[in-house]
């Protein structure tokens, strides 16, 4: 909230006012209340490192919001937009002609070894060219207008719902913030995905494709979402068996008989799609899935392989995508990052470890990973044996300043570090939500956002003004 | 030479199989060493078998059955003349780089063992002749003996066991090569067995592998029969190993047992050119 | 809509059925024991209640005796039980929660709401008066389940769906809660005590919730024929199979209107099952055999859910 100066930044003085006049007991009474709303709409989110399989928790809610402003929104979404276009000719480049190859920016061995590379994928000519309709880019900030993106979601970025239940709460509990500020609307996301999925259906599905959601089934931690997007969108929410293969087109089971698909918005990973394609063991997918979409004859969104765009180890690289692609210079940075696969920069890695975040390339969340600062100098030494064994698992990043949003915790009003993950819509056009998800770091000094590691929301605020009526 | 072949495969289903989706790679493509006159894959139901070319360059057929269905076969037949190219595969369909068949898989990973067999038989070299030693030392080193493996039977298991079948073999001459950083993958199709044995008894699909040599690119080893591939073979599919480029792959629901069981001819004339 | 999804709703009605059905066999069975201590035997009253609910294999599979607590702890809070009542609790709220995008809100939330409360069975049970306490609570919830059901749903195929499961699952539990009695209905019965019998024919009918309407109705004595006809084939009383029936005809045929004119196997069985109970009566019954009669219904009733689900549901 508060500028480096430590002013309070111009975005949040009227959040700051609207803090400043209310009482810790009515924060807490609304803290309940939002809870209580979750609660009972079943936002929920499965755990299974629970005792009981399959357990249901909430993800705490802050019901302060985050806030940008119209200047900072416009030029974050611009780099978004410009970000998620080149990573989708990436995607296409790294399926054809593998040009960014052949123009040595970037070793043949990373992108074919790479196990987010599927050869199924290989010269097929999807609709429109578009590999991640639906991309989820990880903002963090670093001062007034250094956003920095870090890390790419091109396969199934989830969190979406949590942005729309978010500020259908706060419009609940603060209408009068509402009425008073004009805050630009999220409301219309199911709108522009439903519209996304339509242009990305087959050429021959005619103007009306039949459009499904298609879910691993009520224990993914996601599963609210999926029926709740579905629903929004006003199309079925089908799991694996629901979906058969006939006569070289995807059909659901219906009480009506079977019934043509032609778009799944699918909310299962690659590995577990097809297990004629890829493990066999699969009983979340759908038999022969994979050939129908070489046929032509479906669209699946986000497409299968689209995980080679946001891989550790491709990540230092989408600078470059931007200028290769799209001829234009990156308007979004990266945070800087060193591969340990080049002998060079590994050895900078070593040197200055203790400093460092370090990633293994293949792995997600805390496994594989060391925190420099955080870490013991035996930790470090132990640490950097193993990158020194296996340099090429193993990418790191220096440790950010990152930004502080005021947060309501038990001990007040609290600034806690968050990251932002807006959503980018790609079909015909780009379409951007204004907003996103914000997570939340709620232990204080804690930079991890993860909602399985403590972390929180907030609703997100792109605030256009004060409404010219309100007083 | 010219090769007319039919080779049907009969899935029967002791109960009754509700819906089958088969993936078949049972359609071979014409480039330097094969000439495909005319071939068709066919089923017994009269269904519609929609083609398309998966992303290794396999002609690929969709075959589903919505059931009840007792049983359900699948006919590839036609003919293709063949010449002898002393094994090298080129003007085929190669949509990925060589690189990619550096990838390993459980079916074609190298162990220590094999490993150290590939180094000890051929050291550093990467050249055609050096790959002709590594399929003639596979082929003494595992003897044929069919029934002690399965389509889930890895390399290294093969190659402890010192025997297996030509599947068996493909995978082990491939672990050898990827693990000395030559690009290798598993070959699948049909081989005319000879004069003496080509009776209907003795027809099935054969394996083989295709190494990326450094002076000639990609050439056919028949580990099986410790040769490089001839006119008498004729090629359907190529992949990282049996999985991805098994002729039929399939999955069915229903009760009961799925039986498979295999009948064909192939003949070979010499062509007169 | 969905195969799967039909198949939802239908099992979801058919849990909260059951939980209804389960709380008034309870209710009943602890008056009859009560009322044992008053001088009349209360007889094998929780053996009885375990065949009515269909659970008499599996209580015997996890205990050796029969007892009121252990029958009690068994049909209301065991989780290895599917038709205890915390059981079908969760069954209910996890086949509709997978229909969160189909149900309507209300709906929704009778349920999960429910479900949230659940402990209410877990605590209840130690208190002076726990089974009183468990059986209004579940029998209320299933009320509200059926009013937000019937007040909010549209008319289309989901809220057939879920019409089909409470009858099916009522025309069944009915049957079974007359079958286990039959022997005390047959009209050659030998009455050894009036008093026994009828406590027997009052914990049917309370088991039903009909003590009241049979008064209203018959304007006389617990009679056993007029049990049967009230909890047969009297349209009038909802829980009797007839108006079960009724239900399973017009959902069916409401279904087939609603898909386009199809009918199948599954509107012929209940279409004939139907007519057979409009027409028949208390002495055909009787002589057909009383027991072989509800044998028949809960088999007929068993296929048509069957046809049921190959129809709309595979």
């Amino acid at each position: 909230m508060n500028g480096h100066d430590g002013a309070v930044r111009a975005p949040y003085e009227a959040v700051k006012s609207w803090l400043d006049r209310t009482p810790n007991e009515i924060l807490d009474l609304k803290t309940a209340a939002a809870e209580g709303l979750f609660r009972r709409l079943g936002v929920t989110f499965a755990v299974y490192d629970d005792a009981t399989a399959g357990a249901e928790r909430l993800i705490p809610f802050d019901i302060i919001p985050r806030v940008l402003d119209m200047a900072e929104w416009e030029q974050l979404s611009a780099g978004l937009d410009q970000r998620v276009r080149a990573l989708n000719a990436f995607l296409h480049d790294v399926y054809h002609e593998r040009e960014f190859i052949r123009a040595g920016k970037i070793s043949e061995e990373k992108i074919l070894m790479n196990p987010a590379f599927l050869a199924e994928m290989q010269g097929l000519d999807v609709a429109r060219g578009l590999y991640t309709h639906i991309c989820g880019v990880d903002i963090v900030r670093t001062g007034a207008s250094d956003f920095y993106v870090l890390e790419d979601n091109c396969r199934t970025p989830s969190g979406v719902s949590y942005m729309l239940e978010n500020r259908e709460t706060m419009i609940r509990l603060f209408p009068e913030l509402f009425s008073a500020l004009d805050i630009a609307p999220v409301d219309n996301y199911p709108i522009a995905l439903f519209e996304t999925l339509q242009e990305a259906a087959p050429a021959r599905a005619g103007p009306n494709p039949t459009i499904v959601v298609l879910t691993p089934g009520r224990y993914n931690s996601a599963y609210y979402e999926h029926a709740f997007l579905a629903d929004e969108m006003g199309v079925e929410l089908v799991e694996g068996p629901d979906l058969v293969v006939e006569n070289g087109y995807v059909f659901m089971r219906t009480t009506e008989g079977r019934k043509r698909v032609d778009v799944i918005y699918r909310r299962i990973d690659d590995d577990y799609l097809d297990p004629l394609a890829f493990r066999h063991d699969s009983a979340l997918g759908v038999a022969g899935i994979m050939a129908v979409y070489r046929l032509g004859n479906v669209t699946l969104v986000n497409a299968p392989g689209a995980g080679i765009a946001d891989d550790k180890s491709i990540y230092p690289y989408t600078p470059e995508m931007v200028r290769f692609f799209l001829g234009e210079e990156p308007i979004l940075s990266n945070v800087e990052t060193w591969d340990c696969s080049d002998p060079a920069q590994c050895s900078h890695v070593l040197a200055n470890i203790e400093d460092m975040v370090v990633k293994n390339v293949h792995g997600s969340g805390g496994y594989g990973m060391l925190v420099g600062p955080t870490s013991t100098k035996e930790e470090c030494a132990a640490f950097a044996k193993i990158v020194e064994t296996y340099p090429e698992r193993y990418i790191a990043q220096p440790t950010l300043a990152l930004s502080t949003s005021p947060t309501y915790v038990d001990q007040g009003v609290a600034p806690r570090h968050v990251d932002l993950r807006p959503f980018v819509l790609s079909g015909e056009t780009t379409r951007i939500i204004p907003g996103g998800l914000t997570r939340v770091a709620l232990r204080e000094g804690s930079l991890v956002v993860n909602s399985s590691q403590g972390g929180g929301t907030k609703d997100t605020w792109v605030l256009r003004g004060v409404k010219a009526d309100a007083s | 030479m010219l090769l007319t072949l039919r080779h049907s495969t009969t899935y029967s289903y002791e109960g009754v199989a509700a819906q089958i989706v088969q993936i078949l790679r049972l359609t071979p493509r014409s480039h330097e060493a094969h000439r495909v006159l005319d071939w068709r894959v066919s089923r017994s139901d009269g269904g519609a078998l929609p083609s398309y070319t998966d992303g290794l360059g396999n002609i690929c057929h969709l075959s589903s059955v919505r059931g009840p269905a007792d049983a359900v076969t699948i006919t590839a037949e036609g003919r293709v003349e063949t010449d002898d190219v002393q094994g090298v595969v080129s003007g085929a369909a190669e949509p990925l780089p060589p690189g990619y068949f550096l990838r390993t898989t459980p079916l074609s990973a190298a162990d220590d063992v094999i490993a150290d067999f590939a180094r000890e038989t051929i050291g550093a070299r990467k050249d055609r002749t050096a790959l002709y030693e590594l399929m003639t030392a596979v082929h003494a080193r595992i003897s044929y003996v069919p029934g002690q493996s399965d389509v889930d039977t890895s390399a290294s298991e093969a190659f402890a066991a010192g025997r297996g079948v030509c599947q068996d073999q493909a995978h082990i001459f491939i672990a050898a090569a990827r693990a000395l950083g030559i690009p290798a993958r598993y070959a699948g199709g049909y081989v005319w067995p000879g004069e003496e044995a080509s009776s209907s008894q003795d027809f099935a699909s054969h394996a083989w592998a295709e190494a990326f040599t450094d002076d000639a690119g990609w050439v056919g080893f028949d580990p099986s029969n410790g040769v490089w591939t001839t006119t008498a073979h004729l090629r359907t599919a190529h992949g990282l190993d049996y999985r991805q480029a098994a002729p039929i792959s399939g999955v069915w629901r229903g009760a009961g047992e799925e039986d498979m069981s295999v009948d064909g001819t192939i003949q070979a004339v010499e062509s007169s050119q | 809509m969905l195969s799967r999804t039909a198949m939802n709703h239908y099992w979801l009605a058919r849990y909260v059925e059951r939980t209804d059905y389960v709380a008034r066999l309870l209710d009943s069975a602890a008056r009859m024991t009560a009322l044992a201590s008053t001088g009349v035997a209360a007889g094998n009253e929780w053996e009885s209640l375990l065949v009515a609910a269909g659970c008499k294999e599996a209580f015997d599979a996890v205990y050796d005796k029969v007892t009121s607590e252990r029958v009690i702890e068994f049909m209301t809070l065991d989780p290895n039980n599917p038709s205890s009542i915390a059981s079908a609790m969760d069954q209910a709220r996890a086949n509709a929660r997978v229909e969160r995008a189909v149900l309507n809100t209300d709906t929704w939330a009778a349920v999960n709401d429910t479900w949230l409360a659940r402990d209410v069975v877990e605590n209840a049970r130690s208190g002076p008066d726990g089974l009183r306490e468990i059986v209004d609570w579940v029998k209320s919830r299933a009320n509200a389940f059926r009013g937000a059901w019937e007040g909010t749903m549209l008319r289309r195929d989901s809220y057939q769906f879920i019409r089909l499961g409470l009858a099916i699952e009522r025309a069944d539990n009915t049957a079974r809660l007359l079958d286990v009695k039959y022997h005390v209905l047959m009209p050659k019965h030998d009455p050894i005590g009036g008093g026994l019998d009828h406590a027997h024919w009052d914990s049917i009918l309370r088991a039903a919730t009909a003590l009241r309407a049979y008064q209203h109705i018959y304007r006389e004595a617990v009679k056993p024929r007029q049990v049967i006809d009230l909890l047969a084939l009297n349209p009038e009383m909802p829980r009797s199979i007839r108006a079960a029936y009724d239900e399973i005809a017009g959902g069916l045929s409401a279904l087939s209107t609603f898909y386009g004119g199809r009918t199948g196997e599954a509107q012929r069985l209940a279409g004939s099952t139907h007519a057979r109970l409009k027409y028949a009566t208390v002495e055909e019954i009787f002589d057909f055999g009383l027991h072989e009669f509800l044998e028949d219904m809960v088999a007929r009733t068993d296929r048509i859910g069957a046809a049921i689900q190959g129809q709309y549901m595979s």
